[in-house]
């Protein structure tokens, strides 16, 4: 493991199927080899998923080394929590599977599952503990308009779940389609806001550019993390950085 | 295991397939076999099936997480039963590797409970239980709370009421949360932070809160529809719209009082709970009357009644005295 552990995890919620840009499946594998874990969240209602958005989402999460799961708006606050922190706790896994296999030439999946419940044991802890950088890819296309409140909802309640844990995080938001480009990345309005307040309009294109906000995301996480010292029992504010407002996030 | 699973379903699995009925899979490591009956159950986190261990019905929870599977099947074994021996949630039997064909499917095997759930109980028996279901239900939180841990994700499929002896489980062990770490699991109708009454790190208030937010639900007074309209306002508003709700003089009880009191965190313990749900079935002849007649020792004696009226029996009896009393006086005057 790195001397400087930090989760970088990236969340994608969305209704429809990519049409635009890079394959997003590919971004995700390229995000999973420098470490990233990509998990997917697919909105059911009003059926604008289908077979296809349905299974595209699955093969992101799959090449991201995430997990995904497909639920009605209503379900999001629980579901966004539960498939953080279980992503969270499936990149721990993977990173421990890797040890173990160099040291013993087994992951845990080949221990007898009462040593098997010792390693999840230590992970959850790694899980509650570690600080997490996390990336919500939020698509903001025609047909999420009805969900947005409960998508703001959601972000505001992950906000308040993740301060509830023991370690620190960051999060950044990065809406797409954006006004100029593919994505963008929204910031807080103000400090101590929730970055919920921040989203505005939902473009009304067809556009659903999956692939570059998931490229931005993978972006903005690894430029986040040159800044970020998670060593420091205190933040490290930087207001002057406008290049994300996502640090005010930060929480002990 | 009632119908009431499908109620919670939410959540699309994605990775693990059905298990066929009649299907047997063996155990990799402790070798037994397991032969599929039915579906019973399904959660965010795995499938629940009825099935057979040798001759014995057991409960099989198969998971696509081997790891959640080991830590639900080591909370199970370490907290199932509190202090005194008695049961909190299914006797776990044993955690395995099964296999079917070339694939390998993790499966922790549970005591079977034949039990139902909150909803269809009350349904069956009437809503004047619910305070002694509730009772039940906190003082098996509270022998968790006791211990340092919390449960987390109470709701209607997570517990079970026994059939023969109404006797409460708490039935998913995989939310079990060591108190002042964040709550691994919920459901947003009975949970604390998503109505704005409070954080979302484990402590015993956590639970007083969601068991009050699921009597309140057994009421009738919260129901799914409400949430996905509220799911769009902050929690702010959810809280107004409750209290709004809870204030509604139709449904105004003591009873619903102190479910308020429990939802607001104005109890300071599970204990204190506990003894106010007590006092409603002190108050409630009825009730208390029918917790006697099942014989079940968990539940309080009722205190002598108070204010009872006297019916035909008693003024049969007094009338009778009074009559053998004046005969006896009037014998011994002759």
């Amino acid at each position: 493991m790195p001397k400087n552990p930090i989760l970088q995890q990236i969340l994608l919620i969305t209704d429809g199927c990519s049409n635009e840009g890079t394959d997003p499946v590919y971004i995700a594998q390229a995000a999973r080899d420098r470490g990233i874990t990509t998990s997917v969240i697919g909105i059911l209602d009003e059926g604008s998923l289908g077979d296809q958005g349905r299974r595209e989402a699955q093969n992101i999460a799959e090449a991201g080394g995430g997990m995904c799961r497909i639920v009605r708006a209503a379900d999001l606050s629980s579901t966004m929590q539960m498939v953080t922190r279980q992503s969270m706790q499936l990149t721990l896994h993977q990173v421990v599977n890797a040890e173990l296999r160099e040291l013993m030439g087994q992951d845990a999946n080949g221990l007898p599952p009462e040593t098997r419940a010792k390693v999840a044991r230590m992970v959850e802890t790694l899980g509650e503990e570690m600080p997490v950088q996390l990336a919500l890819v939020i698509d903001v296309s025609a047909s999420m308009s009805t969900k947005m409140p409960s998508v703001k909802e959601a972000i505001r309640d992950l906000e308040f779940g993740l301060g509830a844990r023991v370690g620190r995080y960051e999060l950044t938001v990065i809406t797409y389609p954006g006004a100029r480009e593919h994505a963008e990345i929204q910031k807080a309005l103000a400090p101590g806001e929730s970055v919920a307040d921040a989203i505005g309009l939902i473009r009304p294109a067809g556009n659903t550019p999956t692939g570059p906000a998931l490229d931005l995301a993978v972006k903005s996480i690894l430029r986040a993390a040159e800044r970020l010292d998670f060593t420091e029992s205190r933040p490290q504010l930087d207001d002057s950085d406008e290049e994300s407002g996502s640090m005010r996030h930060y929480v002990i | 295991m009632s119908s009431d699973f499908s109620i919670y379903d939410r959540h699309t699995q994605v990775g693990l397939a059905p298990l066929a009925p009649g299907c047997t899979l063996q155990g990799k490591w402790r070798g037994q076999v397991y032969q599929i009956m039915n579906r019973i159950g399904q959660g965010a986190n795995g499938t629940v099936y009825l099935a057979l261990r040798g001759d014995e019905l057991v409960a099989l929870k198969v998971a696509e997480d081997a790891s959640a599977l080991s830590l639900e099947h080591e909370n199970l074994a370490r907290l199932g039963t509190d202090a005194a021996g008695r049961r909190i949630g299914p006797r776990a039997l044993e955690i395995d590797d099964l296999t079917l064909g070339n694939r390998t499917i993790p499966a922790l095997s549970m005591e079977y409970v034949d039990g139902m759930s909150i909803l269809d109980f009350v349904r069956e028996r009437g809503v004047d239980w619910l305070p002694v279901l509730l009772l039940r239900i906190s003082k098996l939180l509270s022998s968790l709370h006791e211990r340092g841990y919390v449960f987390g994700d109470l709701k209607p499929a997570n517990i079970l009421f026994v059939r023969a002896s109404a006797e409460a489980r708490l039935i998913d062990f995989g939310g079990v949360t060591v108190q002042g770490q964040a709550v691994k699991e919920f459901t947003e109708m009975f949970d604390r932070a998503w109505w704005g009454f409070g954080s979302r790190k484990a402590d015993s208030g956590y639970d007083v809160c969601a068991c009050a937010l699921l009597g309140i639900h057994v009421l009738g007074l919260v129901q799914k529809a409400d949430v996905e309209r509220l799911a769009q306002r902050a929690p702010a508003e959810r809280r107004l719209w409750l209290l709004a709700r809870l204030q509604d003089k139709q449904f105004r009880t003591p009873f619903l009082e102190i479910l308020q009191q429990a939802v607001i965190g104005n109890y300071r313990d599970t204990r204190s709970f506990i003894q106010e749900v007590g006092k409603v079935l002190e108050d409630n002849p009825i009730v208390a009357s029918a917790v006697q007649a099942s014989a079940v020792t968990a539940v309080r004696k009722p205190a002598r009644k108070r204010s009872q009226p006297w019916d035909v029996t008693d003024w049969g009896l007094l009338i009778a005295i009074i009559v053998f009393a004046i005969t006896l006086v009037l014998l011994i005057w002759l």
